[in-house]
């Protein structure tokens, strides 16, 4: 028989050892602080107009899965073909991942998005049914007031004067920036949750009133079209045209011949646009003279260094005084230093010095002072509705005066970006859906509101994110990657030789866009790395309802040590304040 | 089977044949031939177990207590420096109950910077609870590895045969091994609780209440009581199998004696060659060997000292502020004891310098004709 061992070496008595749980040590009771899992905004989406969740998306992306990456661009903007084309990118300006290898290739992603995912616009509600509203214009706000509308239920009724959709992105940016099918792809999305399309329509304004009888409201997104005109001498001479009217003709199959040589004047995207064009279609020359001095010119950076690329030529600080003529014809023009200028009713005033001066020789002249807003027959006898000159609007909800009538995009505020004017669609289409249905919805556009606006989440708006402060955004100091590896952005190829019309920036394959998306910090999304609960030494972070996503601390057990917080990579998990 | 062998590489041979599981340890001098023997033994595929080699001592104790929790034997060697930096683990070791068996080479610890044999780094990990053999030449040290192995697995308590540097370590004697059959007889297959599986998943770090550590350091110290008695019955089948014993203590001549003179390691055996002078002198001088320092063997010493009224310890250690170590070892476990009693510690040998015949007839000269006992230490010098 056995003789039981004594309890000093009984395997089961020496030691305390735990084969099941610890939990009967509240640790817990110990902490006076506790992580906290919120999730916040990426600089990249604050500083988007149209408030892309970019982050989210990327997540997406860098699986491959670029159904779920365009759906959630879909979610805030109709137009991912055309901003991953022509939007100037504050988000990439902006992005935290700049301060460590290189800011992530966001608009060529949104492109691949477009590009790669084939998914159609999911609705927000059908609150809207029986609600029809109208939208006269069809460029970037109109489309985007349109599409909004009608992903909240809304029978659109959608005007254009032109017999192309698309506005300025169909006549006014060149197609090697902005092909023609790449804005097709854009419109298959949108048309189809379109109630009435009619193009080659100029609303006047007793068809306004029509429109305001028959809708419970109407959208005015005509843009700026009318370019400024230079009333000096010899203004009229034939070889002198506005830019805007250089890059219509530029779009048409048959495209102008350029020849000789040719003086852009003005200094935003239009007069670089115009100038890369002629160039492009054969001038031997192209100057581009405008009176900023070249840190003030308006044209966005990228454009500048295509323009430099291309060969074009800037004079900075120049005013142009007067044309010169030879046979009836433009042969050039004169400058004056330009000394200030101020601006008077939207308009610029230059003061220009007349003893200094430039002459430039010009087969060609293309103006690009501004485009102004020109309603003309549209606001003939409407009181509050301007003939010449920017629609007055509340500037959060962009209800102008009249009863019914919203109006955004480049009518109300010029210039603006693509990117802006979805930004103002999407803001009117929410606002006037909001003011028919106020009495269903117990939250506000504050609820959507990013950051301090104006971006905002429709998506935020119907679909209340849990854990997340649409106030607050993530720093390059609340991250913590300095677990990753560097990676320098993807190269952004270029078409050899810059000729012609063809679209001159390729795509990224599909590989190089799961890579570049995989270089996103995501910042203040969580992706479910779960770096929180690995780290945690006591196995106190876990899902919150079992939610993949979403993370919270133990009460029991969290001894608030902040390991969770320190090794979240995109600032979601902080330590919270002590208690 | 008898071979010519230092005490580093008996000790290697003994591992070998105690067939550990891990050997985990990292080389530190006069250590390191044990590390390279046992290395050399596992490239040559003469280890059954694995050789871990650590990044420190520290990692090495870690490794073995591990290792020891999923039911492994386990060995580890150091010295001095190395052992001090394993302080922590040591009694980690301990409070896991992990009969892990490490031989300690006795070396001064710094400053100032030396590698001679002194005992002062063994002694202070007094409290550590682990069980502390301290050996006298190079057989001991071997056949303590044995016993070691055999005594820690029956209590649940690490173990450390402490042998000296250079006398030991580096001094080469002949050293009978037995076969591996007699070892296999004497030490089984390790047959250890499996604290530690994949299948049954444990954790050993858990925090425990005031009362319940109170309760498992109760336990450990009874199985300190339990050791002595196990480290007999082992010492004891030993000795019928391989014919040599140690006990716990040894006692020479100490009945009838005027003056016992107490000693531990090398020391013993050059103080058993003065007893026989000094005997021959008629001088009536008996001699304690102690073997077993922790679980101190108090009443086996008490058995032995309580009818002597005369008492020198020596000591090649020092607890700085007070005397020898074991003198103060010594005169608690008497201090119960009858007879009352005059002791005297002698420090001999601090700094490995030679403790020799001469010098510790001396020492029984210098008891014999004290006339006052001091509290404190006499510092021998060498010659």
């Amino acid at each position: 028989m056995n003789k039981p061992l004594p309890r000093c070496i009984d395997p089961e008595s020496i030691i305390p050892i735990s084969r099941f749980t610890t939990e009967v040590f509240k640790t817990g009771a110990w902490d006076s602080r506790r992580p906290q899992f919120t999730e916040k905004l990426s600089p990249c989406r604050v500083a988007c107009p149209a408030g892309n969740d970019i982050p989210s998306a990327f997540h997406r992306a860098s699986e491959g899965d670029f159904d779920a990456a365009l759906s959630l661009f879909l979610k805030e903007s109709p137009l991912p073909g055309v901003c991953g084309r022509v939007c100037y990118h504050p988000c990439q300006t902006d992005c935290n991942r700049e301060k460590w290898d290189g800011t992530v290739q966001i608009r060529a992603l949104e492109r691949s998005a477009s590009e790669l995912g084939t998914i159609e616009p999911e609705p927000l509600t059908d609150a809207g049914k029986g609600q029809p509203v109208a939208v006269i214009g069809s460029g970037p706000a109109g489309l985007s007031a349109a599409y909004h509308l009608a992903r909240m239920g809304h029978p659109v009724t959608l005007l254009e004067a032109e017999k192309k959709l698309g506005g300025v992105l169909h006549t006014a940016i060149p197609a090697y920036r902005l092909p023609e099918d790449a804005l097709d792809k854009d419109l298959s999305r949108i048309l189809p949750l379109i109630d009435t399309v009619r193009t080659g329509v100029d609303v006047n304004a007793s068809m306004l009133r029509d429109l305001l009888n028959d809708f419970r409201s109407v959208f005015l997104a005509v843009g700026a079209a009318r370019s400024r005109r230079l009333e000096i001498p010899g203004s009229r001479l034939p070889g002198i045209e506005s830019a805007v009217a250089f890059l219509r003709r530029a779009r048409k199959k048959q495209q102008p011949s350029i020849q000789g040589s040719v003086v852009v004047v003005g200094g935003g995207d239009v007069a670089l646009d115009a100038a890369i064009s002629a160039r492009r279609l054969g001038a031997e020359s192209v100057e581009v003279v405008c009176l900023e001095q070249e840190e003030d010119m308006p044209a966005s950076d990228i454009l500048k260094q295509d323009a430099q690329k291309a060969g074009i030529r800037f004079h900075f600080g120049w005013g142009v005084l007067r044309f010169t003529e030879r046979n009836h014809r433009v042969s050039g023009a004169v400058f004056g230093r330009c000394t200030s200028f101020c601006m008077e009713q939207g308009e610029i005033i230059p003061a220009l010095d007349k003893d200094e001066c430039m002459e430039r020789p010009a087969d060609h002249v293309m103006v690009a002072i501004g485009e102004a807003v020109h309603l003309g027959p549209l606001a003939d006898g409407i009181a509050d509705l301007p003939e010449h000159g920017h629609v007055q609007t509340d500037p959060v909800t962009l209800a102008t005066g009249i009863p019914g009538l919203y109006a955004g995009g480049d009518a109300v505020k010029t210039p603006g970006s693509v990117a802006e004017a979805i930004g103002t669609g999407k803001r009117a289409a929410f606002h006037i859906h909001l003011n028919l249905n106020a009495a269903i919805y117990d939250r506000s556009v504050e609820d959507a509101l990013l950051a301090d606006g104006p971006g905002f989440s429709i998506e935020a708006f119907f679909r209340n994110r849990s854990h997340w402060d649409h106030k607050r955004m993530v720093r390059f100091e609340d991250l913590n990657p300095f677990c990753l590896i560097s990676h320098p952005p993807e190269p952004i190829q270029h078409r050899a030789g810059a000729k012609g019309f063809e679209e001159e920036i390729r795509s990224f394959s599909r590989d190089q866009a799961v890579s570049e998306a995989g270089r996103c910090f995501y910042c203040g999304t969580c992706i479910g790395c779960e770096r929180c609960i690995l780290f945690c030494p006591d196995l106190s972070i876990h899902p919150v309802n079992g939610e993949r996503r979403i993370y919270g601390p133990s009460e029991d057990y969290c001894k608030g040590c902040g390991t969770c917080a320190a090794a979240c990579i995109r600032g979601v998990m902080e330590l919270g304040e002590s208690r | 089977m008898s071979k010519f062998i230092t005490g580093n590489h008996a000790v290697a041979e003994a591992v070998r044949l105690s067939r550990p599981g891990i050997v985990a340890a990292y080389p530190i001098t006069p250590q390191t031939p044990i590390y390279e023997k046992l290395s050399e033994t596992e490239a040559s595929g003469n280890l059954e177990g694995i050789m871990m080699r650590m990044e420190s001592e520290h990692s090495a104790m870690a490794a073995c207590i591990s290792a020891s929790l999923t039911g492994a034997r386990t060995f580890t060697a150091t010295s001095s420096q190395g052992l001090a930096l394993m302080h922590e683990m040591l009694h980690f070791a301990a409070g896991a109950r992990t009969p892990v068996v490490m031989a300690c080479v006795n070396r001064t610890l710094a400053l100032p910077w030396a590698f001679w044999s002194d005992q002062t780094d063994s002694l202070s990990q007094r409290d550590t609870g682990w069980i502390q053999l301290y050996v006298e030449n190079n057989q001991e040290a071997a056949d303590s590895i044995f016993q070691a192995f055999r005594i820690a697995e029956t209590v649940m308590l690490p173990c450390m045969v402490v042998l000296e540097a250079n006398f030991i370590s580096h001094f080469m004697e002949p050293v009978d091994f037995p076969e591996p059959e007699q070892v296999n007889r004497f030490l089984p297959a390790v047959s250890l609780p499996r604290r530690f599986d994949v299948e049954n998943p444990g954790f050993v770090g858990a925090v425990v209440t005031q009362k319940q550590y109170r309760q498992f350091r109760q336990l450990s110290h009874e199985a300190m009581g339990l050791t002595l008695e196990t480290a007999e019955e082992v010492d004891r089948e030993f000795e019928a199998i391989f014919g040599r014993g140690y006990g716990l203590i040894e006692a020479v001549e100490t009945e009838n004696a005027d003056l016992v003179l107490v000693t531990s390691a090398t020391i013993t055996s050059t103080a058993r060659l003065a007893l026989k002078r000094l005997r021959a002198q008629g001088i009536r001088v008996g001699l304690l060997k102690i073997r077993l320092f922790r679980p101190f063997p108090t009443a086996a010493v008490r058995s032995v000292l309580d009818p002597v009224a005369t008492i020198a310890v020596i000591d090649r250690n020092i607890s700085l502020g007070r005397e020898g170590i074991f003198c103060s070892e010594l005169k608690a476990a008497l201090s119960n004891s009858p007879v009352r009693k005059r002791i005297q510690g002698y420090l001999a040998g601090i700094g490995g310098t030679d403790v020799d015949d001469v010098l510790i007839e001396k020492i029984v000269q210098d008891a014999l004709n004290r006339e006052t006992f001091s509290d404190g230490p006499v510092w021998m010098e060498e010659d």
